[in-house]
């Protein structure tokens, strides 16, 4: 239930001052004051309303500024901020625009020290009562040299900084441009950041309570990273907009906590829950081996705590079993090749971290070892490749038992299996991604790297194929990893995490029966542009693609439905393996529009994985089914690769495209995308500021393997992250045209 | 990048460091061109002391490419280091015959998933390196792969070419005999300089990139130098000017181009 003292801004006067949940006034009598929103360290603003749209009350506000009560404590050392902060204010006036309605004013004040364009935007949304509404546009009055009055873009916090130092006097002037957009059943079904988890009242209206939720994000997370205020501050000063039950910011999970999800036969209740709660404040070190088992996906649903204890040990002696097998799996030549490979990179995965420093034949290093080379054995179809002692490595270092990490890397690899495929296409697509999402937030910084020759962004191949699992310090990454993996809708196995891969069938991707010798050749001697080209022929296609409409648009469409026709016969891909890749297609088309999408990436995947395998739940006339470019929420690069057999049929033009939506953005990992996205950001101004070319970008991020700043990166993160499941870019032509660099 | 690091006193050159076998050198002159050292000494080498002249390292997995720019790099043999993923770099600075020059290293991947990857660094490179194992014929039989995908992004007339065996100190003297006479002969096919080295003890490490800063220095150098020497006929000899300005355009064109 909404507290009694809660504001209600079309009820009141344009003098009335904001109302605390307290039931405190500040200011009560003083007309036309401005009024400081404070606890202990202050964030001022005071939202005063301006119907009548004069200039008048704006002026006389601005004359008759004075300072309010002071609060019970502190009072000489508040007066002194009180000074301070009135010569630091920049005062705000704003004006409305939404179609034919009539223009709306408002009036307020704010700090420009702490205040980013999410606090801004979130001022904006109380005080013109924006919940239900999910685009608007921010410019602001400019005037250049010669005094010509012109509005600019805010869409950074580069320009609000810009707009705050050269057009705040003797007020900033806004302009708040409504867009009216859809609704789409994709972030109702979308269950990272569920609304009941953050609002307790049920009174809120489902848009509003969705609106909300993704609101809530930006805005805490930017309040708390530049106030660093304490969690209590924090409830105390939220709860009058939101509620009693939001927590955006919390510590390390505990094994408390941890066990308020779990029933009294230690059933996990609430698995979408506990995944929010790792997303804000990550787990507590000593608890992360029994929770990163729920976060990899290892438990089927339902187990109880002794269900689950039998259940870790059946497939630990699984593991064993496999283990005392590689002799009677692969020959002695393939099994030698792998185990002398794996070795290599095990010698040199995490040495400085204490569980793997010690002596060479040591056994953490011979566990990290067998892990790999067992997995290598019994995944013929995807085997051995560098890069994944790198994701092993923190598993087994967590769990500290060699049978329940080989457990949890088939969890891990099932999701990332895809990325070591010689054929490129998973790592093609999340560039193709990547790039796109770069180009969307920050239009300038990406045609600097295009100009600079980089917008291939291939400087961050490591990123990708690792989840940035190498670019922070051990610890670090560990906290990265629990919150990606919990950003993840959850996808539990309906049995049993499987131990063994399909076998290999694909000559030239596996060892199958051939000696070591020749596998090696044939891997060197591949055909001159085919294993080389093929990669970035899918890059140029998939991005190609993603334009959207433009001149040619359709020509360059239908290059890249050949293009990826010829890639995939070059790739020697059978008839019905290209039956199984139309598939998914449909799913995710049917899925999006009737059912939730937790386990949407799981067909993809499934289906790369099994190809002679056809998903049980789907009926066989879906194979025979072509998207529909009538489904707006389906992806025109899933239509493309829904439709490969038809190279010469007229393709429907596609929607217009802002981002994919999140059960395609990133291949199964959206949020992913948004920490390389954060990183990139990070430096943004370094690297324009210095002009760093091609090989200069790529040598300035090698430098800062493990080093970046987890903190920082993540704040920056979820903050973008919020902001794209708030948009809904991905279904509006509107938004996608707003966002569209002008 | 605008602040460089000093250059080491043991990165110094002031004569040219000899080839290891003339039968595969790219060339087997004991002095550097006299260009050059008339250049340096009157200090018309144009940009080539503000200049980052890029080297490129190739060749299979695990052939020792990381040990051996580590070796060089951080004289070391650390165990303790990263497999390569995409592309790792160093930087080392030297000065040639008084003239400030730094070599970009870049490490790429051997590993055949990440070949397609690796090959957008090949582009722009001065030098090419291609790695093969001493004790591994396979590895050496795979180098002629390993350069035709480099000489993709690059133009052949414009890179020096090295061919290295690595791991000497796992070989007898009768096996490396063997080894080295077919790998003299794969130099000469693709016209490469031929060098044995071992990062484990360090033989032929330092002379070995030695050799590849004096060459890739001297090959900036004459680049300049000729590139003067053409603006300078074309002020005075009118008739002649068409026809140096058409070199120049195409010599441009042909040193960027990438196929």
């Amino acid at each position: 239930m909404r507290p009694p003292a809660q504001a209600r801004w079309e009820g009141q006067g344009p003098t009335a001052p904001l109302r605390l949940r307290s039931g405190a006034r500040w200011g009560r009598g003083r007309p036309h004051c401005w009024v400081y929103v404070r606890v202990r360290v202050t964030i001022g603003y005071h939202l005063d309303r301006d119907d009548s749209g004069g200039m008048a009350t704006t002026s006389a506000a601005s004359d008759s500024a004075c300072s309010a009560a002071p609060p019970p404590v502190g009072g000489a050392q508040a007066a002194a901020a009180v000074e301070e902060e009135e010569r630091e204010v920049v005062r705000v006036r704003v004006k409305k625009c939404e179609s034919f309605l009539s223009p709306e004013f408002r009036s307020f004040a704010v700090d420009p020290q702490i205040t980013s364009l999410d606090v801004l935007q979130h001022i904006l949304i109380r005080a013109f009562d924006l919940n239900g509404k999910k685009n608007f546009g921010i410019s602001y009055l400019a005037r250049d040299r010669l005094g010509q009055e012109t509005f600019l873009s805010l869409l950074s916090d580069w320009d609000l900084s810009t707009a705050f130092a050269t057009a705040s006097k003797p007020y900033l002037q806004l302009r708040v441009d409504i867009r009216p957009s859809e609704d789409s059943p994709l972030l109702e079904d979308w269950d990272i950041i569920s609304p009941k988890d953050v609002i307790g009242s049920d009174v809120l209206l489902a848009e509003k309570r969705s609106s909300l939720t993704t609101a809530a994000l930006p805005f805490t997370q930017s309040i708390l990273s530049q106030v660093g205020r304490t969690l209590s501050k924090v409830q105390q000063v939220l709860s009058w907009s939101y509620g009693e039950d939001v927590k955006p910011f919390k510590p390390p999970l505990s094994d408390a906590e941890f066990h308020t999800y779990l029933n009294h036969e230690g059933q996990l209740s609430r698995p979408e829950e506990l995944r929010l709660r790792i997303y804000h404040g990550g787990v507590e070190p000593s608890l992360r081996k029994v929770v990163w088992r729920y976060l990899l996906n290892v438990y089927p649903d339902g187990l109880t705590g002794r269900e689950r204890m039998d259940y870790m040990k059946r497939k630990s002696r699984e593991y064993e079993q496999l283990k005392s097998e590689w002799a009677q799996r692969v020959n002695p030549e393939d099994l030698e090749f792998i185990r002398s490979t794996v070795l290599k990179d095990v010698l040199r995965t995490d040495r400085a971290h204490p569980y793997y420093a010690g002596p060479e034949d040591g056994p953490h290093l011979r566990a990290l070892h067998d892990l790999l080379t067992t997995y290598a054995v019994t995944h013929p179809q995807v085997s051995y490749c560098q890069g994944m002692s790198d994701l092993a490595s923190p598993i087994l270092a967590v769990m500290d038992h060699e049978g329940h990490a080989f457990v949890c890397f088939c969890g891990i690899m099932k999701r990332l299996a895809a990325n070591f495929h010689p054929d490129g296409r998973a790592m093609a697509t999340k560039f193709a991604h990547l790039k796109l999402l770069l180009r969307h937030a920050d239009p300038d910084f990406y045609q600097y790297l295009q100009e600079a020759g980089a917008d291939d962004l291939f400087f961050c191949y490591r990123w990708l194929l690792l989840e940035l699992k190498r670019e922070f310090a051990f610890d670090d990454a560990l906290r990265m990893l629990e919150v990606t993996w919990s950003s993840l809708p959850p996808d539990p196995p309906e049995h049993e995490v499987e131990l063994v891969g399909p076998p290999s069938q694909v000559a030239d991707t596996g060892f199958g029966s051939h000696r070591g010798r020749p596998v090696r050749q044939r891997h060197m001697l591949r055909p001159a542009g085919g294993g080389g080209g093929a990669f970035e022929d899918a890059v140029v296609h998939l991005a190609a693609s993603s334009q959207g409409p433009s001149g040619g648009g359709r020509l360059l469409r239908q290059a890249s439905l050949d293009g990826l026709q010829q890639l995939r016969d070059n790739m020697g891909l059978r008839k019905d393996h290209l039956v199984q890749l139309s598939h998914p297609a449909t799913l995710i088309s049917s899925k999006s529009l009737s059912e939730p999408l937790l386990n949407s990436p799981d067909p993809l995947l499934s289906t790369s994985s099994r190809p002679d395998s056809p998903s049980s739940s789907s009926p066989p006339s879906t194979q025979e089914a072509s998207p529909s470019g009538d489904i707006a929420v389906g992806s025109p690069l899933m239509q493309e690769v829904g439709s490969p057999r038809d190279p010469g049929k007229p393709v429907p033009p596609p929607p217009p495209m802002g981002l994919p939506p999140p059960q395609e953005f990133g291949r199964g990992n959206p949020f992913m995308l948004f920490l390389c996205l954060a990183i990139l950001l990070e430096h943004r101004d370094h690297i324009m500021r210095n002009g760093l070319d091609y090989n200069e970008l790529a040598m300035h991020f090698d430098r800062l393997v493990r080093k970046h700043h987890l903190g920082r990166v993540l704040r920056r993160a979820k903050a973008l992250f919020a902001d794209y499941l708030q948009s809904e870019v991905w279904d509006s032509e509107e938004g996608a045209e707003a966002t569209a660099p002008s | 990048m605008n602040i460089l690091a000093p250059v080491r006193r043991d990165r110094v050159l002031a004569e040219l460091p000899q080839c290891l076998k003339k039968e595969a050198a790219l060339h087997v002159r004991k002095d550097f061109h006299p260009r050059v050292t008339c250049a340096c000494q009157e200090h018309r080498t144009g940009t080539v002391g503000f200049k980052i002249s890029k080297v490129i390292v190739v060749g299979d997995l695990s052939v020792g490419k990381t040990c051996l720019i580590n070796r060089f790099c951080k004289d070391t043999f650390d165990k303790n280091y990263k497999a390569t993923i995409g592309v790792d770099f160093e930087m080392e600075r030297f000065e040639v015959l008084g003239v400030p020059f730094s070599l970009q290293l870049w490490d790429t991947a051997g590993q055949e998933r990440f070949k397609c990857i690796a090959s957008t660094y090949y582009r722009g490179a001065q030098a090419i390196i291609i790695v093969f194992n001493l004790n591994d014929v396979a590895s050496l039989e795979h180098t002629k792969q390993w350069l035709t995908d480099a000489l993709k992004e690059n133009d052949p007339s414009n890179v020096l070419l090295f061919l290295v065996g690595s791991k000497k100190d796992l070989s007898t003297p009768a096996q490396y005999s063997l080894m080295e006479k077919d790998a003299l002969k794969v130099a000469q096919e693709i016209k490469a300089e031929y060098w044995a080295v071992s990062s484990l003890t360090g033989e032929n490490v330092r002379e070995f990139f030695f050799r590849v800063a004096a060459l890739t220095f001297e090959a900036n150098v004459l680049a300049d130098v000729e590139k003067s020497g053409a603006r300078h006929i074309a002020d005075v000899v009118r008739i002649n000017s068409d026809d140096k300005n058409l070199y120049l355009t195409a010599s441009k064109k042909k040193a960027t181009c990438c196929p």
